[in-house]
């Protein structure tokens, strides 16, 4: 999974920005959000995201598996992913 | 873990709810690189022409381009004057796409040849951005005095041919504004990405030439129903895209809800917004980042404000946009 061209990431206190720049369309988000944003950013794939949120939250996995899952599908939605 | 959707510049939708407040550097660079243009355009907001005295040099430029990159600013636009004619274009461009950013080139298009374009193509560019004024080149020209209509097609067609994401700007004034239909169907037969437009402002040549050139309220409730037919018609194939609000409706929203953007000006120093006078930094005595905490702080000042609120009422107050006041800050 990775960034569709001309998508920046940005990080903030408050979570982060990311910016589709060719759209001119900014989303913003909060940490955790921002945390799995930075693992796409890294080139993780869904099932490396999922692993890594089991390890730094204490939600059973199957939740975690849920929210991300869709969050994900929301990105792709937006063409922000590819 | 829901993403929420804003808008960050002021071509962009609203409402925004991105509070710069919140955030540690801009978004958005809008770098007008030179002042020198080989047009004379009777629309044109900077009153380009000749070179402004005291521009930034190579140096100072390159180190305006490492320090956006350090700032982590997503995204610049690098207009003019016409920055074809800027002798460290390329250079500056450079330090701005290796370091990831998304850079998008306004232009008249007059100097890309196909050797020119091949260089565009090696850059990465966000899009390039062409002014093309009608669907004929006595439209185009009778508006872009000195222009070539042949020219700039020829230069979104070696853009187009290379893959590069080409966008078409558009300004509907008195001369042009029938031809708007058929811009629209010209731009998309010659495959570009995008065809942008809105109303003009009334800002530096244009404000001058305002009688001249300003269509009527029917004329733009015209050109703003063909734009949405278009923009239905075109859907998925090109994007038409058009910002529906004026200058003033434009400072009305942002005295209140601030652009994550700066805008800096071809001797370094930084305007508040486009149609005020206001300066909030200058690259020879502030870093970027304290220009950013600087622009922050002038949009709280009172006598911004009521400025503000005097344009609003007296829009021939917008003439002096070009006419700066460096703010004490």
């Amino acid at each position: 999974m990775q960034f569709a061209e001309f998508v920046k990431l940005r990080n903030e206190k408050f979570g982060s920005v990311v910016f589709d720049t060719l759209k001119e369309k900014v989303y913003v988000t909060n940490e955790t959000a921002g945390e799995i944003l930075n693992l796409i950013k890294q080139g993780k794939s869904k099932e490396e995201i999922i692993d890594d949120l089991e390890e730094n939250y204490r939600s059973d996995a199957e939740t975690i598996e849920k929210e991300v899952s869709e969050f994900l599908q929301e990105l792709e939605n937006l063409k922000v992913v590819k | 873990m829901k993403v929420k959707e804003v808008s960050l510049l002021e071509q962009d939708v609203r409402p925004s709810s991105v509070d710069i407040e919140d955030l540690s550097s801009p978004l958005f660079i809008a770098w007008q690189i030179n002042s020198l243009c080989n047009l004379d355009c009777l629309h044109c907001c900077e009153e380009a022409g000749y070179q402004m005295p005291n521009e930034l040099t190579k140096d100072e430029a390159l180190d305006l381009c490492r320090q956006i990159t350090e700032m982590d600013i997503p995204y610049a636009a690098i207009s003019g004057g016409e920055p074809m004619l800027c002798p460290y274009f390329f250079d500056a461009a450079k330090v701005i796409t290796d370091n990831g950013i998304s850079l998008k080139v306004e232009t008249n298009g007059h100097f890309i040849d196909e050797k020119t374009a091949d260089k565009f193509k090696e850059f990465g560019f966000r899009s390039v951005q062409i002014s093309i004024d009608g669907v004929t080149p006595k439209t185009h020209e009778a508006m872009r005095i000195k222009g070539d209509w042949q020219k700039a097609i020829d230069a979104v067609k070696r853009l187009v041919k290379r893959g590069i994401n080409t966008e078409i700007v558009f300004v509907p004034t008195k001369f042009n504004l029938k031809e708007t239909s058929q811009m629209i169907d010209l731009a998309a037969s010659l495959g570009v990405y995008g065809f942008y437009t809105g109303k003009i402002m009334r800002i530096g040549r244009a404000a001058k030439n305002w009688d001249k050139l300003a269509p009527s309220e029917k004329d733009y409730e015209d050109f703003f129903n063909v734009l949405q037919k278009k923009e239905a018609e075109y859907k998925g194939k090109m994007k038409v895209y058009y910002y529906p609000y004026d200058v003033v409706e434009e400072l009305k929203y942002r005295m209140y809800n601030p652009s994550a953007s700066l805008l800096i000006i071809p001797n370094g120093k930084v305007k508040l917004i486009g149609p005020l006078p206001y300066l909030c930094g200058d690259l020879r005595k502030h870093s970027l980042k304290e220009i950013w905490q600087r622009y922050k702080q002038a949009w709280k000042r009172r006598d911004v404000l009521e400025f503000t609120q005097k344009v609003i009422k007296d829009h021939t107050l917008l003439a002096q946009s070009n006419t700066w006041i460096e703010l004490d800050i």
